[in-house]
Parts: C-alpha cells; sequence; structure tokens
C-alpha cells in the first residue's frame, strides 16, 4: 500500500512540467528512502534523475518497495486538474494496475481525485557514480535559462568553457557567433543571485542546445541552478526542490570525430 | 625538377636508425605504432604513412582496390554536415543490475507494453508486417535528407529496386530457381506488404530510419520510430552482377549475396556502390565477439518473388527509436571479415 501526501502540491506540480517533454513514460520508484524517477530520453543523450525525499511528504507510508509505470503526459494532465494551493496525495495499492491522485483545496471544501492506469516499463537504470567534477557554476536559475534561450536563436550547440575568469558560453551558427561570459559575484543582495564558480581545473566541452532548452523548463522550481562540468563526463545540470530533494539533468557532450593531427 | 618515384612498400624511419632489430623496412601504423599484421596495413598514396585497416575510423574491411588517401590527405573529402558527433549517455555510464524494486503490473492486456519475443517461435503463421512511416512529414524530410547526405558523400546514386545493366548481368540472369538448395517464396500476403511498402516510399513515406555519421562505423542507420517485430525494414538493392565478374575488381564492401547457385558461374550479387538506397549503410554484427550478436536486431532474408531472388531486411525483433540496426553480414558463407565491427 502505497500513501504519499504533500503539502506543497504546487511542487509536483512543477516537477511534472519538468520533466514530460524530455521523457514520455518512465517508471517512479518509491522506497523508504522516497520517490524517485530516473529515465532517460528517446535518444540516450540526456538523462533525468529525481528523488522528493520521504522527510518532505506530510505523510509518507510506503510498504514495499514499489514501481510505477506512468505515462508522464497523462500524468501531467491530471496534475494540472490540481490547484497551486492544493494538497497532492498519491495512492496505490500494491499489485494493483493503478494510481490515484487527491487534490484537496486548502479550505477543504472540494476534493477531488484521479485514477491513472498504470503502464508496465521496461528501463534500465544507470549507475551514476560521484564524481569529483573539475568545476562546479551556481547561478541564478532564470539566468541561465535566458542564457540558453538567446542562445539558442544563434546556434545549434553551446561551448560551455570554466577557466579562471569566468565561465563563458558560446554559440556559432549561419547569422554570426555569439559568447556570454558570467564572472563570480557574490557581493549581492539576495544569495539566490550570486553566481559562485569553483573551478578545480578548466573545463571546455559541447552540448547540444535543444536539451539544455528542456532542462530550462524546471527554472520554476528553484532559484539556483547548479552546473557541473567534467571533461570526459556528461554535464550535470541541477535544480534543488525546497528541501525535499533535487531534480538533475545529465546531457552527454558532443565530441570532436578523431583526427589525424600532421606528425 | 627532378621527380623521384614513390616506393609503396618501404618508409626510412631515421629515429629507429639505431635499433638494428627493428629494421629500417618495417613501416608501422601512425595510429598504434605497431608494424604488426603488415597485410593489414594499409600506405597513403600521398604521404606514405602506414595505417592498419583496422585502427582507421571508420573502420576500413579490406584493403581498397585503387589508389586511398590517409584521413590528413584527404580532408577536404569529409562529409561536412557532421562536424560534431554527439555522444550517448551509455558512452559514460553502465546499465546497474536492477534493484529491488517489484512492478506494480497490470493484468495481461491492459496498457501493456509489448515485452521482446522469446527465442522458441510458435508455430503460427507469422506474416510479415510493412513498416510505419514518421507521421510528421517534416520529420520524413529530415531522414530523406540525411539517406541524401550518405548518398552523396558515397558518390552514390539512390534507387529503390535492384538494377541491370548491359555490362554486368541482366534480368534473365536472376532466377531463383537456380538456388542451391531452392529459395523460400514470398507468400502472396507477403508481397502485398512489400508493395505496399514499395508504394509508401514512392509517395515519400519512407521507413522511419536516420543515417547518421559514427566515428567507427561510418554512416550507419538509426531507428526513428518504434518498430515491431517481423517488419519489412527494406529491400537490399543495387546494381546486380556475377560473382565471377567481382572477384577481380574486388573494391566494394558492401557486395551482398542475390543468388547462391551450384554452378559458381551463375552466381549473382547485389553491388550498391553506384545505385543504392538506404539498405548499404546498415551496419553489420561483429561475429567474433558473443556481444556482437546481442546486437543484431535485423536479419537479411532472401526470397523468390515472382521467380526472381530479392533481398529483403526484416526486423526479427522489437526495436526500440533511436536504436542503431544491425544485421549478420555473414548469414550465410562467413566469407564476410568481421572480427574488427564495434
Amino acid at each position: 500500500m502505497l500513501e504519499l501526501r504533500l503539502v506543497q502540491g504546487s511542487l509536483l506540480k512543477k516537477v511534472l512540467e519538468s520533466v514530460k517533454d524530455l521523457v514520455n513514460d518512465a517508471n517512479f520508484d518509491c522506497s523508504s528512502t522516497g520517490f524517485s524517477l530516473q529515465a532517460m530520453d528517446s535518444s540516450h543523450v540526456a538523462l533525468v534523475s529525481l528523488l522528493l525525499r520521504s522527510e518532505g511528504f506530510e505523510h509518507y507510508r510506503c510498504d514495499r518497495n514499489l514501481s510505477m509505470g506512468m505515462n508522464l503526459g497523462n500524468m501531467s494532465k491530471m496534475l494540472k486538474c490540481a490547484g497551486n494551493d492544493d494538497i497532492i496525495t498519491i495512492k496505490a495499492d500494491d499489485g494493483g494496475d493503478t494510481v490515484t491522485f487527491m487534490f484537496e483545496s486548502p479550505t477543504q471544501d472540494k476534493i477531488a481525485d484521479f485514477e491513472m492506469k498504470l503502464m508496465d516499463i521496461d528501463s534500465e537504470h544507470l549507475g551514476i557514480p560521484d564524481a569529483e567534477y573539475h568545476s562546479i557554476v551556481r547561478m541564478p536559475s532564470a539566468e541561465f535559462s535566458r542564457i540558453c534561450k538567446d542562445l539558442s536563436s544563434i546556434g545549434d550547440t553551446v561551448v560551455i568553457s570554466v577557466t579562471k575568469e569566468g565561465v563563458k558560453f558560446s554559440t556559432a551558427g549561419d547569422i554570426g557567433t555569439a559568447n556570454i561570459v558570467l564572472r563570480q559575484n557574490t557581493t549581492v543582495d539576495k544569495p539566490e543571485d550570486a553566481i559562485v564558480i569553483e573551478m578545480n581545473e578548466p573545463v571546455s566541452l559541447s552540448f547540444a542546445l535543444r536539451y539544455m532548452n528542456s532542462f530550462t523548463k524546471a527554472t520554476p522550481l528553484s532559484d539556483t541552478v547548479t552546473i557541473s562540468l567534467s571533461s570526459e563526463l556528461p554535464v550535470v545540470v541541477e535544480y534543488k526542490v525546497a528541501e525535499m530533494g533535487y531534480i538533475r539533468y545529465y546531457l552527454a557532450p558532443k565530441i570532436e570525430e578523431e583526427e589525424d593531427t600532421n606528425a | 625538377m627532378a621527380v623521384s618515384r614513390r616506393r609503396r612498400t618501404q618508409v626510412i624511419n631515421p629515429r629507429s636508425m639505431a635499433d638494428d632489430s627493428d629494421s629500417e623496412l618495417d613501416t608501422v601504423c601512425e595510429e598504434c605504432s605497431s608494424g604488426k599484421q603488415p597485410a593489414k596495413l594499409l600506405l597513403c598514396d600521398k604521404c606514405d604513412k602506414g595505417f592498419h585497416l583496422f585502427c582507421l575510423r571508420p573502420i576500413l574491411v579490406s584493403v581498397p582496390k585503387g589508389s586511398w588517401f590517409c584521413p590528413s590527405c584527404s580532408k577536404h573529402q569529409n562529409p561536412e554536415a557532421f562536424p560534431l558527433v554527439q555522444t550517448k549517455l551509455i558512452d559514460f555510464f553502465r546499465i546497474k543490475r536492477s534493484s529491488c524494486y517489484i512492478s506494480c503490473s497490470p493484468p495481461d492486456n491492459i496498457g501493456k507494453k509489448r515485452k521482446r519475443t522469446s527465442l522458441v517461435m510458435s508455430k503460427k503463421k507469422r506474416k510479415l508486417l510493412p513498416y510505419n512511416p514518421t507521421v510528421d512529414p517534416q520529420r520524413r524530410l529530415e531522414q530523406m535528407a540525411s539517406l541524401a547526405t550518405a548518398l552523396r558523400a558515397s558518390n552514390t546514386e539512390f534507387s529503390n529496386k535492384l538494377t541491370y545493366v548491359h555490362s554486368k548481368a541482366l534480368r534473365s540472369a536472376n532466377k531463383a530457381v537456380l538456388e542451391k538448395g531452392g529459395m523460400q517464396v514470398l507468400s502472396k500476403q507477403d508481397a502485398e506488404t512489400l508493395a505496399l511498402c514499395k508504394n509508401m516510399m514512392v509517395r515519400g513515406e519512407c521507413p522511419p530510419l536516420m543515417v547518421v555519421f559514427d566515428p567507427y562505423e561510418g554512416f550507419t542507420v538509426e531507428a526513428d520510430r518504434c518498430i515491431k517485430d517481423l517488419t519489412i525494414i527494406t529491400e537490399y538493392v543495387g546494381d546486380v552482377d556475377y560473382l565471377s565478374n567481382r572477384d577481380n575488381n574486388y573494391d566494394g564492401d558492401s557486395m551482398m549475396t542475390l543468388l547462391h547457385a551450384s554452378d559458381p558461374s551463375q552466381c549473382l550479387v547485389i553491388c550498391p556502390d553506384k545505385r543504392s538506397n538506404i539498405a548499404r549503410f546498415i551496419s553489420g554484427i561483429n561475429n567474433h565477439t558473443p556481444e556482437g550478436r546481442k546486437k543484431q536486431n535485423l536479419k537479411c532474408v532472401r526470397f523468390n518473388i515472382n521467380g526472381e531472388a530479392r533481398v529483403l531486411l526484416v526486423a526479427n525483433r522489437d526495436i526500440s527509436k533511436g536504436e542503431r540496426l544491425y544485421y549478420d553480414y555473414n548469414g550465410y558463407e562467413h566469407e564476410y571479415p568481421t572480427e574488427n565491427f564495434v
């Protein structure tokens, strides 16, 4: 028997909006640790990893580890019917084939319940090792979203380079090139507006902007975004979910074909 | 200005002068620096540098008949459409052994995604299915463009059926009855399915496939939407020629057996170098490793259709979107060297 009650229902709504465009069907895994999801997009280039810890729920009951296969588009349609202030409860029976979403208005005068059929999804989880990243950049999520949007009007690939001068986002396209440089800035009024760059080693990698633009759908979830880069590793774009967990996107880089260097 | 004759077999390497055992006559591969397997060490016709067939990217299957230039000397010939290569997550992260989650599985027919078919085939009639083209016409254009780019880079014209040229074999030579051991006849229903696929192609509804460029495999084909088991992907087409003609002229690395007759002079092959379709870009599995076999998701089958031999590529399991297509190049004769395949 599964019963999870989340007072800040809007968090779950925003989480679905951040994931549904990248992945169509995925398994939600429930265990005593929390409610999580790990899924790759159809091209196997991007991966989303979501965790909502059990401590963040007002009530968390998960009798045994459960994997629920859902169509994210359909789940999003149902969650759109919840008000932003509603309390959302997720219920499922062990061995059952449906999941129920219950939305209660904060004043308790309206209760809605939506039942959805579950799917049988064969999914493989990737093992993501904890790595020390060469560079970690923390910046306002709105800024990152704006940069990705602006650069995609010029080119389709962004080169992210971190040096001691700061972090540079560049792109090139038919009409020309663009470069945006951000320097470390911790002297700001609000901590969430700060740009913090932790560089252990300089790194420069190329990524497809269309995936970056799907990642920035998670901007409503957090004021800051953390971008972790390492050469020879996929980039990790992380948005924290208000004291409950995180949503992490992994994106495989674009690399040069091996070319012969003249002796 | 005196013109010195180029020597094709020897490179004088001043660095190895001191070492007598490693004689100056040995050429080494520029990639791996080893002189091993000299039979597979190709020399560039311009700069004389040596490269193993299997150290090149994309891997070459055999020594090309005509002149060959190394990647540096032939830089201007690289296809411009693929400057940077998108890697996949699987290149960095390994698949974890399944965790302890228990699926909340629905009863048999509701909302269930089709699982892989088991190895034991049930004896009921298995008919071939036509492919489902991509719904979005814009995407279909992109698929066709990717094929056009690959064809152009290989100097090949597009053709969706077997072509019979005067200098090679005539249509009358293609008689399925000549096949040693007989050839299976395509049932009427399946022949209609094949005709449907051909008609769809004529209407611009191409198979849901995308041609991509891989640094190891060269041009290769990926599925652009889910493909069900037993779907006819495409027909392997090209110029039909006698095997005996091609023995001396072996330059192609994509020849396909069309007719394996008892009399060797009647054996026919399909040569897709001048005219072809997407089939020539589909990669083969490595027959020499256990993992190679697992990659196979297509089967190459020959049928007797209206008395003629034809080659069809048919899915032999459900294929998901984004998966690369592979079939066994050595379905019959094990003559194709695949030990260096990915």
